[in-house]
């Protein structure tokens, strides 16, 4: 069951490494974003360390059921309107930023709003689901997809192509940088997966350990290391003039190496990344499981107990996550 | 069936839309992987404007390749070969590895170029395609610095800069000789290019060819193998300095050494002023190895 943790870690990372960091690790490049990797690195796997064994501590606990437990009712509902307000903004961040990357690269002629919309109503639907689902969902989408990104990764990494002189220049002058707060900011941003345990941790039984936890800045230096090779099909010098990077690194492959040409190498990625995305939306859904407690809260704000609040947490085995 | 339009304009941009005023069909790129520039649009104009345009659309595949067409675009696009069988197909098959393996041909991809383009320490190089008969001509490449076009490099020195560059496979490699030019069908080159000293920079191209004699005088081999290795890369070790001196005096760098000089000197200060000020005086050192496998299935 620890695999379902992991999911999280992974298509957080390979989602937050697609969309939102790049640009701003990208522009940075020459001041900070390569020395605030390792930084990035050590930061994130301990705080992923910290808040899964914090979790541990409380199976089949999520957050909210966490403050209710041990805090007054009042400042858990004010805690959990600031859960709902982080995560729904989260997600909406995403919704945005994917629905414009696939709108440029789908059809930029259809409506922007109708692009949103339809990805609105998807998130939303996959948010009403169960965790479980969710959880599920997870599991078959990353099984899915990761394979054929990986492939694509890998002939890319064995590419005639690639120019190591640019990412050795990359590596060598980003290094040499001290790292900036907003790098480093962006760069941890990748280790967030881990964060979804705040309500996935619902779903935990009461035995599982977080075993295999050291490979977590594993995959984190692979996702950083992606960044870098990346550098080399771009120009360094005046880098950061492109706007969609991981995708466009995808149309760079001549297709004797990627033989998915004739259809055109592009929407294939983005349809791989699109599913990936599309879970992160439980974020939104996070602040729906949020309301509705908040509204079972309202309406029995004198059961204050530990039984009633596990009686909640039954109720909800099965809650929207 | 293909059809050839044309129309006036100042830029590629106004020119596609004013195009569509004269087909009965939506113009969608996404399938579309040839470009060819002509000649004279980047004597006069440079190639910058046309790769911002090739980059900017997000139809246009970066994978896509780019050629010069000599004496002009049109000529090479009007062309309708008789072996073709799509339009656009035979142009498409005679890049990359797709069609035929051609050794003279050199492959600009759009992503290739545009990295070239805005790349310290490292000049674009075109194919340049013409008309010849009823088929398309590309054996030549042009090299150009940031802005202009520089060299011309005739189809021999195509071949060598391939082998030296990109370590093209499927290529020969000749040694004249009397009666008969040996003939080596080299099937497999890897190169590798290195920079050495310090203030008075060697470059040193490692290359390894590997093939099987397809013409020479019969029982050459068993006289001297090794010697006839040794006599085919130091001419071919000749023959490639002699185009790098070219290359290196028309102040373009598609091999990139700029960009090596500027990662083997790490984060220095003022290195790439350096650079610029050691490039016209770099020496070229190119250690062949020809290794023959044998002379195919006769003596």
């Amino acid at each position: 069951m620890i695999r379902y943790y992991y999911y999280h870690i992974f298509y957080v990372g390979l989602m937050n490494i697609m969309v939102l960091v790049p640009y701003v690790l990208i522009s940075h490049r020459f001041d900070g974003a390569v020395s605030s990797f390792p930084i990035a690195i050590a930061f994130g796997t301990l705080y992923s360390y910290v808040t899964s064994a914090a979790f541990q501590r409380f199976p089949g606990l999520g957050l909210p059921e966490i403050y209710k437990l041990f805090l007054p009712v009042w400042l858990a509902n004010c805690l959990n309107m600031v859960g709902v307000v982080i995560w729904c903004t989260a997600g909406i961040i995403v919704l945005f930023s994917y629905s414009n990357t696939v709108g440029i690269f789908f059809d930029p002629e259809a409506s922007a709003y109708l692009n949103l919309a339809v990805m609105a109503a998807a998130s939303l639907w996959a948010a009403s689901r169960t965790s479980r689902s969710v959880q599920f969902t997870h599991e078959v989408l990353l099984i899915v997809s990761t394979p054929i990104i990986l492939w694509i990764l890998f002939k890319a990494l064995f590419s005639n192509w690639l120019d190591w002189d640019a990412i050795r220049l990359i590596a060598d002058a980003g290094i040499r940088k001290p790292p900036s707060m907003v790098c480093i900011f962006a760069s941890t941003f990748v280790f967030s997966g881990h964060m979804n345990i705040t309500l996935f941790n619902r779903l935990n039984p009461s035995d599982l350990k977080f075993r295999l936890r050291w490979t977590i800045p594993i995959v984190g230096a692979f996702f950083f290391a992606r960044l870098l090779f990346r550098a080399d099909r771009l120009p360094w010098h005046p880098g950061g003039r492109q706007l969609f990077v991981r995708l466009e690194r995808y149309d760079r492959q001549p297709d004797d190496e990627v033989r998915l040409h004739p259809a055109r190498a592009l929407p294939v990625p983005a349809a791989l990344y699109v599913p990936v995305a599309r879970v992160r939306h439980e974020h939104l859904a996070y602040g729906h499981g949020v309301f509705q407690s908040l509204l079972q809260k309202v309406q029995a704000a004198d059961r204050r107990s530990q039984r009633a609040c596990h009686q909640l947490v039954d109720l909800r085995g099965g809650w929207p996550g | 069936m293909s059809v050839v339009q044309t129309v006036d304009a100042s830029s590629i941009a106004e020119a596609v839309r004013h195009l569509k005023s004269t087909v009965d069909k939506e113009l969608e790129f996404g399938h579309c992987r040839e470009f060819i520039i002509g000649r004279k649009l980047i004597e006069k104009d440079g190639i910058v404007n046309s790769i911002q345009w090739l980059s900017r659309r997000r139809d246009i595949q970066s994978v896509s390749n780019v050629m010069i067409g000599d004496p002009d675009a049109y000529s090479v696009v009007n062309l309708k070969p008789k072996s073709e069988r799509y339009p656009g197909n035979s142009l498409f098959l005679s890049f990359g590895n797709e069609g035929t393996e051609a050794a003279n041909t050199v492959t600009a991809y759009a992503f290739d170029l545009y990295r070239r383009i805005y790349e310290t320490g490292l000049d674009p190089v075109l194919p340049v395609a013409s008309r010849f008969r009823d088929a398309y001509r590309i054996d030549r490449a042009a090299m150009l610095d940031k802005q202009k076009m520089r060299l011309f490099l005739d189809p021999d020195e195509t071949l060598i800069f391939n082998m030296t560059a990109f370590g093209v496979d499927n290529t020969i490699l000749v040694l004249p000789e009397k009666p008969i030019n040996i003939v080596l069908a080299a099937t497999h080159t890897t190169s590798k290019i290195n920079l050495l000293g310090g203030e008075n920079p060697v470059a040193v191209i490692n290359i390894r060819i590997e093939g099987f004699l397809e013409q020479s005088p019969p029982d050459l081999l068993e006289k001297d193998w090794g010697g006839l290795e040794r006599k085919m890369g130091k001419h071919f070790s000749e023959e490639a300095e002699k185009l790098l001196y070219k290359i290196r005096d028309a102040g373009v760098d598609p091999y990139g050494y700029g960009l090596h000089y500027l990662a083997d000197h790490h984060n220095e200060k003022g290195r790439w002023e350096k650079w610029k000020r050691l490039y016209p005086n770099i020496r070229f050192d190119v250690r062949a190895s020809v290794s023959i496998q044998g002379s195919g299935l006769i003596r």
